[in-house]
């Protein structure tokens, strides 16, 4: 891909960037080819990609050598975008937000610091994927976990500063402590580390005064190059419900009766419940089943159920921890969903010690096959109330807009105990323009539904993070204004991610919108 | 039976991983276990896709005879259909030799 430089920047001031990043990271680590930027692209982008195209990367081995990196992005106002390892699927991969932007490829920085096994957390640089610390604890015989998320991919640190999620919630709650370069270059520890000495870092959630590690998820405000994350014990016996359910507005009253043992304690992760999408893509394209180009008829849902033994909502309820405790609550899960449905649904028992916890895995990304061609994926992802009425009028408007845009719709669930994740698949074919641009169509609008039924998004496509940022607009979106006198404070040049989850510096304030 | 073969994929990529722990340099067999194995084994979604494509004899890598080093080199710097792309950080260029001299050899030859 062809050179795009950042707004405003003459080709002489990036040429004179460069050449200074060489001098930090050696030639070999500004990667600036057109190739090179190529593989910057989001590979799942609405459209080409062009939008958010990169100028090139640099990619630092030493948070001393990122310092210096930054001390030259700001003595040149090169506007920088950290990623970890690239691999933020469906929400803009390793693309900056504004086109000309050079990533900064932190994947280099990939050392295991620590994992404790008696007080339960890890110390990991950006570049540790899920893989190697999966692989770590299984070859060290750690009898901890880590939440791994449906792409497995990624990086565990920067999956947890884009509150990434799996059955064990929200990853961004496990941090505890981080060490952070702020724009200017100045390195920080946050709570704890802050002191010289700090024992506690990744144990203690606070240190004295106010608590930074969540104003470094999802904001542009510095590099985490370092991240305390809290593990969790791998439980003696794992019982594994699996539930089909076969109406549609079935998923209100499950929804009604899980929340509150899941509020309790009583289910141990989060409740997940899904469309027939996830289980066909594992063998099948849309074509084996649907030539059509509207959204699938009911016939070829039940076509699609019928052969598989599919519910219309499919997912599994977890209850882990010591067996016999384990006894007690599948009681209690067997008696509220009884209740509702007049039956026991089946159930699996694993017992830690003779069957290892499943590692991470790519197979979710086969969903991007859907359509066929260049594939894509994409996600809307609003956080509903953990109240069934609430999630089944979501569900229906939401489902209305898939039908009106004729695109096939897929959704999954997740109940945390107050509040339920809804991550809806828009899925594409890029060598298809039409459906490219219904599947857009369609994304401005269920933003704006959930808007006006007060549900924001808990996390977006780059495409798309001007547009959600802008429904947080309580007090003429005073949130936004106090993100970017925070912003204006400490990145004064604007060099860090601008655009980032809507934070635009004023050096680039007027790139808002522009997609 | 999904989760199965999940964890067949897992239990294959770790295998691979161990080898490539145990090896002094990195061979192309575990290179290529250890970057590629998650999708291009057997049960792998890359498989499936090949398979799909091109018909069951071309779907796994390691045994076609017809893969040529610049294209290898080519699909995994521009990505293909659903395949993402790698860049020089997560897969240098000498990784990718290895990998692709591997993938030139590893299927029968005429």
């Amino acid at each position: 891909m062809r050179l795009i430089l950042p707004p405003g920047m003459k080709a002489a001031a990036f040429d004179r960037a460069r050449q200074a990043l060489r001098r930090v990271v050696g030639a070999q680590w500004v990667l600036d080819t057109d190739e090179d930027r190529e593989t910057y692209i989001d590979p799942y982008a609405v459209g080409t990609g062009a939008a958010h195209a990169p100028s090139g990367a640099v990619a630092p081995a030493s948070v001393e050598e990122l310092q210096a990196v930054l001390r030259v992005a700001n003595e040149f106002r090169l506007p920088l975008w950290p990623i970890s390892r690239g691999k933020n699927l469906g929400y803009g991969g390793a693309s900056p937000r504004m086109p000309g932007t050079m990533v900064l490829d932190l994947g280099r920085l990939n050392r295991i610091l620590e994992v404790d096994e008696k007080l339960g957390y890890c110390v990991v640089e950006p570049g540790v994927g899920f893989f190697e610390l999966h692989e770590h604890l299984t070859k060290n015989r750690i009898a901890m976990e880590v939440g791994i998320p449906g792409n497995g991919w990624g990086s565990v640190l920067g999956n947890a500063l884009e509150r990434g999620f799996s059955f064990r919630g929200d990853h961004s709650e496990s941090i505890c402590g981080l060490e952070v370069v702020l724009p200017g270059g100045e390195l920080m520890r946050t709570g704890m580390g802050a002191m010289k000495n700090g024992v506690t870092w990744a144990t203690a959630r606070h240190g004295f005064g106010p608590s930074w590690d969540q104003a470094f998820v999802q904001s542009n405000f510095g590099v985490v190059t370092k991240m305390g994350l809290w593990l969790h014990p791998t439980p003696e016996e794992v019982i594994t419900l699996r539930v089909a359910l076969d109406q549609p507005d079935d998923i209100g009253w499950y929804m009604d009766a899980l929340a509150p043992l899941r509020l309790r304690g009583v289910v141990n992760g989060n409740v997940q419940l899904t469309t027939y999408m996830m289980t066909v893509i594992d063998s099948t394209q849309r074509a084996d089943w649907y030539q059509g180009r509207d959204s699938l008829p009911d016939s070829v849902i039940a076509r699609i159920r019928a052969e598989r033994g599919l519910g219309w909502w499919n997912g599994t309820v977890r209850v882990a921890g010591y067996a016999d405790v384990n006894e007690g609550n599948l009681k209690r899960v067997q008696a509220a969903l009884s209740k509702h449905s007049g039956r026991e649904y089946p159930f699996t028992r694993t017992l830690s010690a003779q069957t290892p916890s499943r590692g991470p895995t790519v197979g979710p990304l086969k969903v991007a096959n859907w359509y066929g061609g260049r594939g894509g994926h994409m996600s809307f992802s609003p956080v509903v109330p953990a109240v069934g009425s609430a999630v089944v009028a979501q569900f229906q408007r939401t489902r209305a807009r898939y039908i009106e845009h004729g695109i096939d719709y897929s959704s999954t669930w997740y109940l945390n105990g107050r509040t339920v994740t809804n991550i809806n698949l828009l899925l594409t074919n890029m060598d298809d323009a039409d459906l490219t641009a219904r599947g857009d169509r369609l994304f401005h609008a269920l933003v704006k539904d959930a808007a006006a039924a007060g549900y924001g998004e808990y996390r977006t496509h780059l495409s798309y993070m001007d547009e959600v940022a802008d429904t947080f607009s309580y007090n003429d979106h005073a949130l936004r204004r106090f993100n970017e006198r925070v912003k204006d404070a400490i990145d004064p040049n604007g060099i860090l991610a601008p655009g980032r989850n809507g934070i635009w510096p004023a050096a680039w304030r007027k790139e808002r919108g522009k997609v | 039976m999904r989760a199965m073969n999940l964890v067949a994929v897992a239990a294959v990529l770790m295998s691979g991983l161990s080898t490539a722990a145990a090896a002094a340099e990195p061979d192309g067999k575990a290179l290529y276990a250890r970057r590629c194995g998650i999708c291009h084994f057997a049960d792998g979604g890359g498989t499936w896709m090949l398979e799909r494509r091109l018909g069951k004899s071309q779907a796994l890598l390691e045994s076609r005879a017809d893969l040529q080093a610049p294209y290898i080199r080519l699909i995994a710097r521009r990505g293909l259909n659903g395949m993402p792309r790698f860049t020089r950080v997560e897969l240098p260029d000498s990784d990718l030799e290895i990998i692709a001299a591997y993938l030139t050899r590893s299927g029968p030859r005429p």
